[in-house]
């Protein structure tokens, strides 16, 4: 499924801030992170720096380095360890918890070094050893800080930013489906406005508000195109009035010369049969004018669009009714079914002309002793009327082609009939007119089925 | 004698309209622009004034609108080429009594120009060709005093045939006038139509009732009764 484009400009729009804030958060996060580091850094190497520095540890090393201890951990919430030679705790901050105390660090060249080391069941810590002079010895100190401190206040972020992340996401993607609408209200307008400039009112166009924007150029383009269509459509127009005037005029005249002599005084009876098939003649081509520009007119789109509440039912009944005697007279059984009062919109004389088309081809086409049904459904969004005859059928490789213009199945049997080949097309093309849809089946040998839809009225 | 004015700029049609009405009698005045149409129909009293709609110099309209501007009523039959249904609004708008399409047939010409020039006279009630009576009030259709069935349709198209008896009326006339459809739509139920008259009217060893005029359409024979 294709979204529509506020959606899409929205959801891109989204997707684009969603990249923004996730950075963005990234970043608020790493540099807290980093601070909140240093920091822990600064205080466990100012703390190793004052204990490397103070006399007092040569003097008296047991009292001072208690107190050292009390003093870091109360002020700057920093355990000391003091091992041993042999890697042993000599000395700890009393609110260490034995478990928590980190191992012994490798001996080390004396430099001072932090880490981080995760202690069992004691969480994580930044430790920082270093050797100090206490009494007469050099021991390994061990200063150690918590993180769970650091953790928690970067917790706290993360949770804000995981919170407040979506919420900005959400809040932006409405106000940009918002924004989306708005700015694209006037595409619909001009949508709304075109549809309204159909073939009877070529001559509106649309109004351009500001020539310069985006929809103002759009809006000029359409405008070109619709003039272009409106000077098609009177050329169109002129085109069937100027060919109608000039195939009718020699038409007329051959007629009334060749009826006047046929009602004249001495016509012999060969010149009667000869005049007589003159007039047939002329009558089959003033009937093929009068369909072709008829054709050319509805598929033009400029035969007039008369849209009228119709009952199809008892259109097609009385279609029906009409053409029963000449069933009859064929020998056919001819049987109209469906409920009445099925309702469409449209052009009554025109839809008439569709069910006279279609019933005459089903007469034309089915043996003696065949049945023709003619059925009318309604439906929620389109009535269908099904012609159905028992007659000679169309072959498959027909079928595509019988709705085009003089196109035959089987060509001595029409033109016998007096058929012009045009029949189907112009039902087509009423049909299509009135926004329907029409099409054939065929079983050849067993019969033809063709189905009008027309939109409900 | 009718006098009827022939305006048309195509002369083979004007010529064969002049032959063919002189033919029934009428006394036929010829003009072949519109300019001359609108002088002489200004100038001479007519029954009737055929008139094409596309002339040289004033076209039909235009002669049309001079007639009935100087207060003429005279009937005026328009012939166009145009067979939109706005063209066939227009005209009747601008004043013409009737209006037919080309190619026309010329015995549809003649039977709208009787019923233009017959007026709004009374109508018979009863219809009679030889021994075939129609009762239009009863819808009763005797045959030699025999009374004859027939369906709704056929008597219409019985009556019809017969109104025009002699005549020559072509299926067109039928369709429209009968079933009101247009042209071409109901050639081969028309057929059906006639057959049915034929077998219901036509006795054996008679001369036919209905003659099929080839080319044409049919006749109905006012045969004299013996």
């Amino acid at each position: 499924m294709r979204l529509s484009i506020r959606w899409r400009l929205t959801l891109w729009n989204t997707l684009a801030l969603a990249v923004v804030l996730a950075g963005f958060a990234a970043l608020v996060y790493g540099l807290l992170a980093r601070a909140l580091g240093e920091q822990t850094d600064r205080r466990l190497l100012s703390g190793l720096h004052e204990l490397q520095h103070d006399q007092r540890l040569e003097t008296d090393p047991e009292g001072q380095m208690r107190h050292w201890a009390y003093e870091l951990h109360e002020h700057e919430g920093i355990f000391c360890v003091v091992y041993g030679p042999d890697g042993e705790v000599h000395l700890r901050t009393e609110e260490l918890p034995e478990a928590s105390v980190p191992p012994a660090p490798q001996p080390a060249d004396g430099a001072p070094h932090l880490r981080d080391v995760d202690v069992p069941g004691a969480g994580r810590q930044r430790t920082l050893e270093g050797r100090i002079r206490l009494g007469e010895r050099d021991v390994t100190l061990l200063l150690t800080a918590p993180l769970e401190e650091v953790d928690r206040e970067l917790g706290r972020l993360l949770a804000v930013l995981v919170l407040a992340v979506p919420l900005a996401l959400v809040c932006s993607g409405g106000l940009g489906y918002l924004l989306a609408r708005a700015a694209l209200s006037p595409v619909e307008r001009l949508r709304r406005s075109t549809c309204e400039v159909t073939a009877d009112r070529l001559d509106r166009r649309l109004p351009v508000a500001n020539p310069d924007d985006e929809l103002g150029r759009l809006t000029q383009t359409i405008n070109e195109m619709i003039g272009r269509l409106e000077r098609s459509f009177a050329e169109v127009r002129r085109f069937t009035a100027d060919a109608s005037h000039e195939l009718r005029t020699p038409l007329a005249a051959i007629r009334a010369e060749a009826e006047v002599a046929l009602g004249g005084a001495l016509v012999t009876p060969e010149q009667e049969r000869l005049l007589g098939s003159v007039l047939e003649e002329c009558s089959r081509l003033a009937r093929l004018t009068d369909q072709l520009l008829a054709l050319s007119r509805e598929d033009a789109g400029v035969a007039r669009q008369v849209r009228e509440p119709v009952d199809l039912s008892a259109l097609v009944g009385a279609v029906a009714e009409t053409m029963r005697p000449l069933a009859e007279a064929r020998g056919l059984t001819l049987h109209v079914k469906g409920p009445g009062g099925v309702a469409v919109s449209g052009d009554g004389a025109r839809l008439r002309q569709v069910f006279y088309n279609l019933l005459d081809n089903a007469i034309k086409y089915t043996p003696p002793g065949g049945t023709i049904e003619v059925q009318v459904e309604p439906g929620p969004r389109a009535a269908v009327v099904a012609v159905r005859d028992s007659g000679i059928g169309i072959p498959e490789a027909d079928l595509p082609h019988v709705f085009e213009r003089f196109y035959r199945v089987d060509k001595a049997r029409s033109r016998a009939e007096g058929g012009t080949g045009l029949g189907l097309s112009i039902a087509r093309s009423i049909v299509v007119a009135h926004s329907g849809s029409i099409n054939l089946t065929s079983a050849p040998g067993r019969g033809t089925t063709c189905t009008v839809a027309l939109p409900a009225g | 004698m009718s006098r009827v004015l022939v305006v048309e700029d195509e002369r083979k049609l004007l010529r064969a309209l002049e032959r063919g009405l002189r033919a029934e009698g009428y006394e036929v005045v010829a003009a072949t622009n519109g300019d001359e149409g609108a002088a002489l129909a200004l100038a001479q009293p007519f029954d009737a004034v055929v008139l094409d709609w596309m002339l040289p110099g004033r076209d039909g309209l235009q002669v049309l609108a001079d007639l009935r501007g100087a207060g003429r009523t005279v009937p005026v039959l328009l012939l166009t080429a145009r067979d939109a249904v706005e063209d066939r609004v227009t005209g009747l708008d601008a004043g013409a009594d009737d209006y037919l399409v080309k190619p026309f047939a010329f015995a549809e010409l003649l039977a709208r120009l009787r019923v233009l020039m017959r007026g709004r006279g009374e109508r018979e009630t009863v219809l009679r060709a030889g021994e075939l009576e129609v009762d239009l009030l009863e819808r009763r259709v005797l045959r030699g005093g025999e009374e004859v069935a027939l369906t709704q349709r056929e008597f219409e198209v019985l009556v019809y045939l017969l109104r025009h008896k002699d005549r020559a009326v072509t299926r067109d006339m039928l369709g429209r006038e009968v079933w009101k459809e247009p042209a071409y739509t109901l050639t081969n139920v028309i057929d059906v139509y006639i057959n049915a008259l034929r077998r219901k009217l036509e006795r054996p060893g008679r001369p036919p009732l209905i003659r099929t005029l080839r080319g044409v359409g049919y006749s109905l024979r006012d045969e004299p009764c013996d």
